[in-house]
């Protein structure tokens, strides 16, 4: 996931909202459109912790002008991928950063980040439903037809609204309301590939590598994931970790492929984050995993996967809830 | 040095050596084909912080989930004494049933009814269980559930005969239940679990009708395909956390002790989950098009008659005849009861 800027921060709120009704509408669109403009403020910066601690107040303040302008399109992207991205970078990642002891605290750090990854994809799907009416419950139901008539303009909010929902569905697998929506993710992302292959320096297909990494018989595929890892790679010049990181949990771990878990995230370790400011956040806080994941790769792997790899090809599934009856199987899989 | 000095640092040497040592914390490796995130990999990981908690560090939980450590029939070759690259596994039928066929008589088709009815006879095997498990090198820490199997459909599916005209799936490599199913009038199709939902995808595809617990249909999507449930329940579809005995036996009593009481509490946590899994996951996938068919009156009794004359062709066949005939007698006891208390 790349980390894009928040835009400008805190202006003279105060003064803006206690001026005359039109006057005070007129000033919260404008401070509104100044701070879901674009910017790098944030992901160029170089201190993860300085942005940990300013980013909540940033998101805040989101919310706070959308009280009063509950439409503004710019304000419910910003907040959209604000949460998004505050929950991966701050919240999910420190996840990985626990030692295996903490399982509580862990437990606890889950369920933050899933309240605020909902919260950033339902301000996307307001966005989306003021462009397309009806499309939420569409998604439900025929997610290819719901998405069928979004245009390049909406492949931000189809791209913010998938990765949100997908994180939310990764960590939240024992909620069947969540896990029921997986196509719609699918859907999204689909819509997004074919409006604009390229945007955001290859973020589409940097998530398609974790959406095509789940199991054959949810729709992944080992192959695709890896023709995605080539292409974001190639997007983004070599500059970002995150498609290695992406590619090591994704197929290295299912696969029980150590070698090539340890070769993946060596690369990403190799990334300077010098050499792309725009993404310099995003990087270090990926490359910071990358060192944890390196460091507990005992949990992840057991000695016993390279015997059986030798004997056996790995079937992915989660499917051990298809082990009906009195029979027996000798497939299934997936991934952590 | 000094005499005395040297003296006592062999002393304290000899001292020393003659100290037990310290044990190293044990690690137990655990493999499961539950995703990670879902409910048994969450329930697994609060039972492994319980065990490194209650014993003060000295036993170590390390869960691989997902299945990334193979089959289950692998998993159990893995835990084999002399192999012993895991030692502990939540398995399902099949990989219980590769260590002692007498769990089968829990995935008898249409043989249980209820929970209640269940896990009365799980309680009441549990020992005789455990004994054939223990007897093969594997120590039962509880039993768990992965919901009940019910049966998805492309076309709608009201009555025992509509059932016997579906092309039904059943998992490949049991040639004997491909048997069994013919012999009983049914039509079964063999297949990987894999294929399931890309043949309900298909309009003349090889099968029509699916087994499944209700979280698996919505984890597979293949509800879409097959947008009818039967609302029967087939069979639970059981499992049990076992380690090896070889594991097992290096660890102290008073150890053990406290793993059984988290294992258990895992176990009763499961117990509610799953069955509150199964039923959500049937109202979302109504929600997104699932039509659920009752079956009452005449139609279930039919069901309920078929049942009580399938279930014997597999005693002795499928089920070891002593298992069968407890698991009857219990279950039947158990319903005695039921109907007495009414």
């Amino acid at each position: 996931m790349r980390l894009k800027g928040y835009g400008l921060l805190v202006v003279p709120l105060a003064a803006v909202l206690t001026g005359g009704c039109a006057i005070k509408r007129l000033a919260i669109s404008s401070v509104a459109n100044t701070l879901s403009a674009s910017g790098d403020t944030f992901a160029s910066d170089d201190d993860p912790e300085l942005i940990r601690d300013a980013a909540p107040f940033a998101l805040k303040t989101y919310e706070l002008l959308l009280a009063s302008t509950p439409k503004h399109p710019g304000l419910l992207l910003a907040s959209c991928s604000g949460f998004t991205q505050y929950a991966y970078a701050f919240v999910q990642t420190d996840v990985d950063l626990l030692g295996p002891d903490d399982v509580e605290k862990a437990a606890a750090l889950r369920g933050r980040a899933l309240r605020l990854y909902l919260r950033g994809r339902d301000y996307c799907m307001r966005a989306l439903e003021l462009r397309h009416r009806g499309i939420g419950t569409q998604l439900m139901v025929a997610p290819d037809a719901a998405v069928a008539s979004a245009t390049a303009a909406d492949v931000p909010l189809l791209y913010w609204a998938a990765a949100a929902w997908g994180a939310a569905i990764s960590i939240g697998l024992d909620r069947p309301e969540l896990v029921a929506d997986f196509p719609a993710v699918r859907a999204l992302m689909g819509r997004a590939l074919a409006l604009d292959e390229g945007y955001a320096h290859g973020a589409l297909h940097e998530l398609m590598i974790t959406i095509d990494s789940v199991p054959e018989a949810m729709g992944g595929s080992v192959e695709r994931a890896r023709a995605h890892f080539e292409r974001a790679v190639a997007l983004q010049g070599g500059l970002s970790a995150g498609p290695y990181v992406a590619l090591a949990l994704g197929v290295a771990v299912p696969g029980q492929d150590r070698p090539e878990f340890e070769r993946l995230l060596h690369l990403a370790l190799a990334i300077d984050p010098e050499r792309d400011r725009s993404n310099r956040l995003a990087n270090l806080i990926t490359q910071r995993r990358a060192r944890r994941l390196l460091e507990k790769a005992d949990e992840l792997f057991s000695a016993a996967a390279d015997a059986r790899l030798r004997r056996e090809p790995v079937l992915s599934f989660p499917a051990w809830a298809f082990a009906a009856s009195a029979h027996r199987t000798t497939q299934f899989p997936e991934e952590q | 040095m000094h005499s005395s000095r040297m003296l006592s640092a062999v002393a304290i040497g000899c001292a020393m050596a003659s100290l037990p040592l310290a044990a190293a914390p044990l690690t137990v490796k655990l493999a499961t084909f539950a995703p990670a995130n879902s409910t048994w990999h969450k329930a697994l990981m609060e039972m492994g912080a319980a065990w490194g908690r209650l014993t003060e560090g000295r036993i170590k939980l390390t869960v691989y989930p997902g299945g990334t450590q193979g089959s289950e029939a692998v998993t159990v070759k893995l835990m084999r004494p002399g192999v012993g690259q895991l030692q502990a596994a939540l398995l399902m039928l099949p990989g219980l049933s590769e260590i002692d066929s007498a769990v089968d008589v829990f995935g008898i088709p249409f043989f249980f009814e209820s929970d209640e009815e269940l896990w009365h006879v799980v309680d009441k095997l549990s020992p005789v269980l455990a004994q054939r498990l223990e007897s093969k090198g594997f120590h039962v820490l509880n039993w768990g559930h992965g919901g009940w199997v019910q049966l998805f459909s492309k076309r709608r599916i009201a009555t025992l005969n509509d059932l016997k005209q579906a092309k039904l799936f059943t998992t490949e490599g049991n040639d004997r239940m491909v048997q069994w199913y013919k012999a009983n009038g049914f039509q079964p199709v063999a297949l990987s679990a894999n294929d399931i939902p890309a043949q309900l995808k298909i309009r003349t595809g090889m099968i029509d009708t699916a087994p499944s617990p209700p979280y698996g249909a919505l984890v597979l999507q293949f509800f879409r395909d097959a947008p009818y449930m039967l609302d029967i329940r087939v069979a639970p579809l059981l499992g049990a956390t076992v380690i090896t005995t070889e594991a097992w036996n290096k660890i102290a009593d008073s150890d053990r002790a406290k793993m059984h009481d988290a294992a258990r509490a895992m176990e009763q946590r499961l117990r509610a989950d799953v069955t509150t899994l199964d039923a959500s996951s049937i109202v979302e996938m109504q929600k997104r098009g699932l039509t659920v068919t009752k079956v009452e009156g005449a139609a279930l009794a039919e069901f309920r008659s078929a049942a009580e004359k399938l279930a014997p062709t597999m005693r002795g066949s499928m089920v070891p005849s002593d298992i069968y005939d407890l698991a009857l007698r219990e279950r039947n006891a158990f319903r005695q009861a039921r109907g007495a208390s009414r």
